[in-house]
């Protein structure tokens, strides 16, 4: 190894021989390949906080937003590889992230009003999904064991069944018993978020 | 298919299957926001690391630079047998006050004549040494000592060995006077007038009578303070007077009797020296060692040289080089 290379940060793309590869890799949410796109995009997002007068605190906030829903797209396969860079389309979606953190700061002294027309789907997307997750993690909490572990291990962790069954990390010794005891915490967690709504008028 | 995705595909109502949609939304999100979470936390380690090496590095680097600045500088400090030639040397101006050890090594560089101002006559260069190979003494100059050795031949009599004997200590005699951080007071005037003027048997006797003076003086202060004591009580036990003398003058009798060609009487001098001042040690062991070679005790001799020469901070190590060499 070379002594500039010992004292450089690994380039995180260096395994990822093309943009496809780099963006199978995203789908399947790879470290690296997420650490490559956002190194990519860094010096851009720093560029928008400036070109936005938004606050220099705000470059990991823009990028932490953008990259979330640059992931959901991908993963809801509303983004499809077409040949381009991902880092770019990373880019593009941090410019209208930057443009409604410019908004929200606006809105302490304008009228929503004003504004309205100018929402993007992709970003109240996103905030429905944050606030989702909210609701989710309180359910989750109201539950308690073995429900918790169950479904985080699974839906949120992405651990397969038979390693959870191999560490011994819940009480269930069977795949199957793990995926019933799962099925049933599921059932339990939509009829809480079902309730939930029915309260709310939602 | 799991059990409740079958149950929301058949059975489910609407408000079921709208609460089902935001779960698992909900539970994506969570997802995406763990994973992004995994790696911002991998990327502020790996800048940890990177920076840790960086100041690695860094650090080695300043350790190599200083240690390579010692290296230089050390290798440049002169020898101290050099001034007494420089401070007679037509070229380079006297000295106004003496100067210690340390403002000796800050100055020496400075005074020293450019090495083709030297006499050729003067030098002895000094080849690459293949008993301590790593010494590098390629472009080493060393002068020929400023005063020849005592003559051993009038001393012990003819004989090929008392000849070569002197002949390799003339190469070695950097001797000089006054020793290093030596301060000598008033009661050593008559002394050391005689040892400027390089008479060292009148120099030697001048010694004896302060030596004598002071066992007299320490006699009479111990007599009365036995005095004193029997006088409180009667049954206490006199102190003896045991000869005292101190260091300086054990210094200046070793330095005499070096000179004067009796190594084995200054050896036991140089022994008898308790609590001999730091500043001297370098040139006391460099004396000690000459005085070892004359009294023919070269084994012990080529210890001490070699213990000099290996030492890259002792002042005397290239002369050192020079005898390893010359007694090859």
């Amino acid at each position: 190894m070379r002594i500039t290379e010992w004292l450089t940060p690994a380039n995180p793309c260096r395994q990822f021989e093309n943009n496809e590869q780099l963006f199978q890799a995203l789908k399947s949410l790879n470290n690296s390949a997420i650490r490559c796109v956002q190194n990519k995009a860094m010096p851009s997002a720093k560029k928008l906080v400036e070109q936005y007068k938004l606050a220099p605190e705000s470059v990991d906030e823009l990028l932490n937003q953008s990259s979330l829903i640059f992931l959901r797209k991908i993963e809801d396969g509303s983004y499809q590889f077409q040949g381009h860079a991902p880092s770019s389309y990373l880019v593009e979606i941090m410019k209208r992230v930057a443009l409604s953190m410019t908004r929200k700061r606006q809105t302490t002294y304008e009228s929503i009003e004003d504004h309205h027309d100018l929402h993007d789907p992709d970003i109240e997307a996103s905030n429905r999904q944050r606030e989702s997750a909210e609701l989710v993690r309180q359910f989750l909490g109201q539950m308690g064991e073995p429900c918790e572990s169950v479904i985080r291990l699974h839906h949120i962790e992405g651990y397969p069944d038979d390693e959870v069954v191999r560490q011994g990390w819940t009480r269930y010794t069977t795949t199957d018993s793990l995926k019933i005891k799962r099925s049933d915490c599921m059932k339990k967690l939509i009829q809480i978020a079902r309730q939930w709504r029915n309260t709310n008028n939602i | 298919m799991e059990k409740y995705e079958q149950y929301l595909s058949d059975n489910a109502d609407d408000d079921e299957r709208r609460a089902a949609a935001q779960v698992l939304e909900g539970l994506a999100g969570i997802r995406l926001e763990a994973k992004l979470r995994e790696v911002a936390a991998e990327q502020a380690a790996q800048h940890r690391r990177t920076l840790w090496r960086r100041l690695l590095f860094t650090l080695a680097a300043l350790a190599f630079l200083a240690a390579v600045a010692y290296w230089f500088f050390n290798k440049n400090v002169s020898t101290p047998s050099v001034p007494p030639i420089e401070k007679q040397a037509p070229s380079s101006p006297s000295p106004t006050k003496k100067q210690t050890p340390e403002q000796y090594k800050l100055e020496k560089p400075r005074e020293k004549p450019p090495i083709a101002q030297i006499k050729p006559q003067e030098e002895v260069p000094v080849p690459p040494d293949p008993i301590l190979p790593t010494f590098a003494l390629q472009d080493e100059v060393i002068p020929v000592p400023l005063h020849a050795a005592p003559d051993l031949v009038a001393a012990r009599g003819q004989g090929e060995a008392n000849a070569a004997l002197k002949a390799l200590l003339d190469q070695l005699w950097y001797v000089d006077y006054p020793p290093f951080g030596l301060k000598i007071d008033a009661t050593y005037d008559s002394a050391d007038k005689l040892l400027k003027k390089r008479d060292f048997s009148a120099a030697y006797l001048a010694l004896e009578q302060i030596e004598q003076i002071q066992a007299d003086s320490l006699s009479r202060k111990i007599a009365r303070e036995n005095q004193k004591q029997l006088e409180k009580d009667p049954t206490a036990s006199p102190v003896a007077a045991s000869p005292m003398a101190n260091d300086t003058l054990l210094y200046l009798k070793a330095y005499c009797l070096l000179e004067m060609g009796e190594g084995q009487e200054a050896i036991f001098y140089f022994s008898r020296m308790r609590f001999p001042d730091p500043a001297w040690i370098p040139q006391l062991t460099w004396y000690r060692t000459l005085a070892l070679l004359q009294a023919d005790k070269r084994s012990e001799a080529l210890a001490l040289f070699n213990t000099i020469a290996a030492n890259s901070g002792h002042p005397y190590r290239r002369q050192a080089r020079k005898a390893l060499k010359l007694l090859q």
